[in-house]
């Protein structure tokens, strides 16, 4: 099956004066129709920028060096900002953390949604208002009569990210980009908010790209992962193919940080170290416990380890089946 | 209702500080340099006249008692008698404010209408041929005395080129003054309908505005190029970027969101007009309210610069006030 998304060999920088610093270091990735893939990692992964090229939406000091997108047959990257802004919203929707800060703070949360269904319909405002109230509904929140009307700071943190979703889905587009949806949200809201997207997802046959730092999220709501770390995807597989037997020595860290933390919070405070710059070989080298001469001297490609399920890593066979301790 | 009740709690505010500013106008203005009765008697007047003066003029009394006296009368609406034009000092206000007023709202509201625009235009478009001359103008105007730019204006449009009237004031002597309605000359000769006086009226009042608007637009100009620039990468302008809004409805959200700070600068440009306005009419010869203080200063007459400090910082808060009650439409956040 042609797929939806294909992010091929992207590389992207962030220039400073004193010299560009490499955020992307050559990512591939596809998301088939229909499907849901979670994006882990830690922060400074790249998962975010990773988000924001697909939709091409990085601006100075951020280069894009090389690679493609492509999307339901487009080049997104070869594209101007208006030819963008016709797929942008409605063919892929995005969502962010911090949903309170995505939303115009002077301006009546209704009439926002109102801006986004209009930017790509051609009705009139009161239409596009009814949609709005429509679209509240949709996502579950109550009296959306009135809530049309009220201002982001008088909405909650959950309620702000309904809104977020509201908009990112009134066009039913095919590809929802779910950026940290939960970040700062507490336990249940954040429970009620990835149920409630992942209704919606499946409502409209939409693709999900669920960006994330928690083990236990992805699991849940994603049929396939992919780990980044250091603006590369190291591992990609099959949700239960991956929880069962993670072939990446950093997946392998992850899962057990991800235990941990449910065992013993404290934990995962510890797994936060600085990044070598390793102009050779494997990024992770300086972390791996199961490091070989090999890993030092040149970068492994995403191999696979058996059918869907690929990894970056010279000794990806023997850490699947568990033949070493990573 | 609410905006209603919350303005005449800041209405009430502004009694104490004039209470507070009117005593320290009171005791600043006595540290002048210059016996006022001593100017006043002339350079070959005796000691004893002198001394007969500072009685008259209440001089001789401790300061408390002075201080109250003039407060009493303030508040009864006599700001005393101006010792160098012998006319209540009401009355030489009452005369010269128009003129004032009309220099400094003129600036200020070609300022506003002509700053923000280019300000959101070279935030938008950035590196454009606009914005380096933009940024030269900036520079230049930032260091350039608001009375010294006036001084050049009229070597180069009067005094090379006779393009422009020079600075004599408000009005050709030749032409009469039209009669008086708000005081203002250009005003009351567009009211009036007394077209020769109008255009002479405008025809003057080109280089003083000109001047004041070439130092001061640069303010708003630059704060908001500066803050629709912050606004346009703000998380929610990105989003609505992200999210395919129209270009249009992207920098209405940024200007939107930049208009606070903008208004907060206009206030602040307003306030600097009154003090620029001061030099400015004596380059001019303007004969308005600024002039009048500063030869008030000059020959240690304290009453109407008593008055003049009182009525400036009157403007001043009003003009605050102004910008909070701005503020209090703009931002729905904003509760009482």
């Amino acid at each position: 099956m042609e797929p939806l998304l294909a992010v091929d060999d992207v590389r992207v920088s962030f220039e400073k004066e004193s010299g560009a610093v490499a955020v992307l270091n050559g990512v591939d990735l596809s998301v088939q129709p229909g499907e849901s893939i979670g994006i882990v990692g830690e922060s400074g992964a790249g998962k975010t920028v990773l988000v924001r090229t697909i939709l091409n939406l990085l601006q100075e000091p951020w280069k894009v060096h090389q690679g493609q997108i492509r999307f339901d047959g487009e080049d997104l990257l070869a594209k101007q900002e208006e030819e963008l802004r016709q797929i942008r919203g409605v063919k892929i929707a995005l969502t962010s953390p911090e949903p309170r800060k995505q939303l115009n703070p002077l301006v009546r949360v209704g009439e926002q949604l109102a801006h986004g269904i209009r930017a790509h319909r051609k009705i009139t405002r009161k239409e596009a208002l009814e949609l709005a109230v429509e679209a509240l509904e949709s996502v579950g929140i109550p009296d959306p009569h009135l809530r049309v009307r009220s201002y982001p700071h008088e909405l909650s943190g959950g309620m702000c990210q309904r809104v977020v979703i509201a908009m990112a889905l009134s066009h039913s587009p095919k590809l929802l980009l779910a950026d940290e949806p939960t970040a700062g949200l507490d336990v249940t809201i954040a429970r009620q908010i990835l149920d409630l997207m992942a209704e919606l997802v499946h409502e409209f046959g939409s693709s999900l790209m669920l960006v994330s730092r928690d083990m236990g999220v992805v699991a849940h709501y994603c049929q396939r992962v992919a780990v980044m770390y250091a603006g590369q995807i190291v591992e990609v597989g099959e949700t239960e193919v991956f929880y069962g037997a993670a072939a990446h020595p950093y997946s392998r860290h992850l899962l057990r940080a991800a235990r941990a933390a449910r065992d013993d919070r404290r934990a995962a405070a510890a797994t936060v170290e600085a990044r070598a710059a390793a102009a050779h070989g494997c990024a992770y080298t300086p972390r791996c416990p199961v490091a070989i001469t090999a890993c030092e001297q040149s970068t492994p490609a995403l191999e696979p380890v058996e059918d869907g399920h690929a990894a970056r890593c010279f000794r990806r066979g023997e850490v699947a089946r568990g033949e070493v301790q990573a | 209702m609410r905006f209603a009740k919350y303005a005449g709690r800041r209405l009430i505010f502004l009694v104490p500080q004039l209470f507070v500013v009117s005593i320290i106008v009171f005791f600043l203005v006595r540290l002048l340099p210059g016996d006022p009765a001593f100017l006043m008697a002339g350079q070959f007047a005796t000691e004893e006249r002198i001394e007969e003066l500072r009685s008259t003029m209440g001089l001789d009394q401790p300061l408390y008692d002075q201080y109250a006296r003039y407060v009493t009368n303030v508040l009864q609406g006599d700001f005393g008698h101006s010792w160098r034009t012998s006319q209540p000092v009401i009355e030489d206000i009452k005369q010269r404010l128009p003129a004032t007023l009309e220099l400094v709202l003129l600036t200020g509201f070609i300022s506003v209408a002509l700053g923000i625009p280019i300000g959101i235009y070279t935030a938008v478009k950035k590196r454009g041929i606009a914005d380096r001359v933009l940024f030269g103008y900036g520079m230049l105007a930032g260091s350039i005395p608001d009375f010294w730019l006036g001084l050049i204006l009229i070597f180069v449009f009067f005094s090379l080129t006779g393009i422009l009237p020079g600075p004599i004031g408000q009005l050709d002597p030749i032409v009469s003054t039209p009669p008086r309605i708000t005081g203002a000359i250009a005003l009351d000769a567009l009211l009036g309908g007394h077209w020769e006086a109008f255009k002479s009226a405008v025809l003057h009042l080109i280089l003083p505005v000109a001047t004041l608007t070439l130092v001061y637009m640069t303010l708003i100009i630059k704060n908001t190029r500066t803050m629709v620039e912050e606004m346009m990468n703000s998380d929610f302008v990105q989003h609505a970027r992200a999210m395919g809004f129209k270009r249009s409805i992207q920098l209405r959200y940024a200007v939107r969101n930049a208009l606070p700070p903008v208004v907060t600068v206009v206030g602040i440009v307003f306030w600097f007009l009154l003090g620029g306005a001061v030099l400015v009419e004596t380059v001019f010869a303007w004969g308005g309210l600024g002039q009048y203080a500063v030869e008030s200063v000059i020959s240690s007459d304290y009453a109407p610069l008593q008055a003049f400090v009182l009525l400036a910082a009157v403007f001043t808060l009003l003009v605050f006030l102004l910008v909070d009650l701005a503020y209090f439409v703009i931002d729905p956040r904003i509760k009482t």
